[in-house]
């Protein structure tokens, strides 16, 4: 094998969102990645490397109990929301280099009820931080987007169109958690959770499993894999002056974020500018994450969103869908499924496979981006 | 590193109001009170902050603020302030 190798994804497997009374994240894991091999016609011993990750359900690594102990290299991803991101990202560059061309990423999460917390020490903050009140994510999101909508124009009733369309994908995604539409009012009149932001226009913590097959170009032509090339994934941490979740202080001097960063780096490495995109997923954790990870990503120019979301052209039958099958809002969060999740449903979508959600006219370029704390993102390019 | 004196006074670059009791490790102090948090631009740097006022409509972008304590929670038999900002008194708006 040598290096350079083109990198497909071969097989997507998932086990359904949203609150599964008595299965644990592993036995949602292990029915993913089973279903994942299914799709790709291979078996768990084929299987050369996996990289996988969950942030509440325990060690992706210790999954082999339950898929066969082969011996084969299997590394723990950690990097919060963008877990399943970075997991793709060292599957790509273990294919790309070389070194494999047959691995298993595999993300998956069960999480309490109730928002997320975390020690601030985790991350090198001060415990003040958590014990004052300071340590929510949620606080983040309502600050960034009120400073978004002032500058840029943007109304609440943008922040409940992107919601309403959450839901309406939702509902034709069986594999979806929030599956009942909503109208605009019931999504602005509900009770506010911080401001701008009502309880409707965010996502919840929440469950699922998603499993996806990577081989190289070469080794799925031998086995005569339905493929979507992973032209390209770009992984970023936060720089310096750039405002992240969970950050005590902002410097007057403000950078480009991660997500401006990976996106921009991906559009590159892949050869495509982000006007060819035809199927997009973008970080959807509140409404508004989703208006400015738009423009951050460089879908569409700072503002455009508000005519955007009024001539509907993100819905799936729009000329540019996002979050086809309901986004983070309509699945709930995972933290360790969600980028892979995206990334299904994209290759779903590239493949004519997704169902009541299918993008009309044959999408052959789609894009992911996913966010997460304390400033990460990672953002892949496929192609068909 | 060195130090650098800060002015106690700046202005609201972004808030919201925490309207749920977050988990732990938020203390508690007895039942739960909405509270405002924001970013407070004091020049050299923008400081997340306790706000002493819930009510977004009485707060905007750009509006004078000046640092005070709050209560935050009771170690013991004390109670354990942190910083906040406020509305700065005489201000104009």
């Amino acid at each position: 094998m040598s290096a350079g190798q083109d990198v497909v994804i071969i097989g997507v497997g998932m086990h359904r969102f949203g609150r599964t009374e008595g299965v644990t994240g592993r036995e949602m894991a292990v029915g993913a990645t089973h279903a994942a091999l299914a799709d790709a016609g291979i078996a768990w011993p084929d299987v050369q490397f996996a990289y996988g990750g969950s942030y509440a359900s325990g060690d992706a690594d210790a999954l082999v109990s339950d898929l066969g102990m082969t011996g084969l290299p299997f590394v723990n991803v950690r990097n919060g929301c963008g877990t399943g991101g970075s997991a793709l990202t060292a599957a790509r560059q273990a294919i790309a280099s070389g070194a494999h061309d047959l691995g298993v990423v595999v993300g998956f999460d069960k999480h309490p009820r109730g928002a997320f917390n975390e020690d601030p020490t985790n991350l090198g903050l001060g415990e003040w931080y958590g014990s004052t009140g300071l340590m929510v994510t949620t606080q983040f999101f309502a600050m960034k987007i009120q400073r978004y909508m002032v500058e840029h124009d943007i109304s609440p009733r943008t922040l409940a169109r992107v919601a309403t369309k959450a839901f309406r994908n939702g509902a034709l995604n069986p594999m979806a958690w929030r599956r009942t539409p909503l109208s605009e009012d019931e999504v602005l009149s509900a009770a506010m959770v911080n401001p701008p932001l009502t309880q409707y226009m965010f996502c919840s913590p929440g469950e699922g499993a998603v499993a996806l097959v990577v081989a190289s170009a070469e080794r799925a032509r031998r086995l005569g894999a339905d493929t979507v090339q992973l032209k390209a994934v770009e992984l970023r941490s936060r720089q310096f002056g750039s405002f992240e979740v969970y950050s005590p202080w902002i410097s007057p001097d403000r950078a480009d974020g991660p997500t401006v960063q990976a996106s921009r780096a991906v559009f590159a490495a892949a050869g495509i500018g982000p006007e060819e995109v035809q199927v997009a997923q973008v970080q959807d954790t509140e409404s508004g994450a989703e208006i400015m990870h738009l423009a951050e990503t460089g879908l569409c120019r700072h503002g455009e969103q508000e005519r955007w979301y009024a001539d509907g052209v993100t819905e799936i039958s729009g000329r540019l869908p996002v979050n086809t099958d309901g986004g983070v809002l309509a699945n709930g969060e995972p933290i360790g499924a969600t980028g892979l999740r995206q990334v299904h449903e994209v290759v779903q979508q590239l493949r004519g496979r997704a169902g009541a959600r299918q993008v009309p006219g044959h999408p052959t370029v789609g894009f992911t981006h996913v966010y997460g704390a304390p400033g990460i993102s990672a953002c892949t390019v496929l192609t068909r | 590193m060195r130090d650098v004196a800060l002015s106690t006074d700046g202005t609201l670059w972004a808030f919201t109001v925490q309207h749920f009791e977050p988990k732990p490790p938020f203390r508690a102090q007895g039942e739960f009170e909405p509270y405002g948090v924001g970013y407070v631009d004091l020049g050299p740097v923008i400081v997340e902050t306790r706000l002493t006022v819930a009510d977004t409509s009485l707060l905007r972008i750009g509006q004078p603020m000046t640092l005070t304590l709050v209560p935050a929670y009771r170690e013991e038999q004390s109670t354990v302030f942190t910083y906040a900002f406020a509305p700065r008194a005489g201000a104009t708006k």
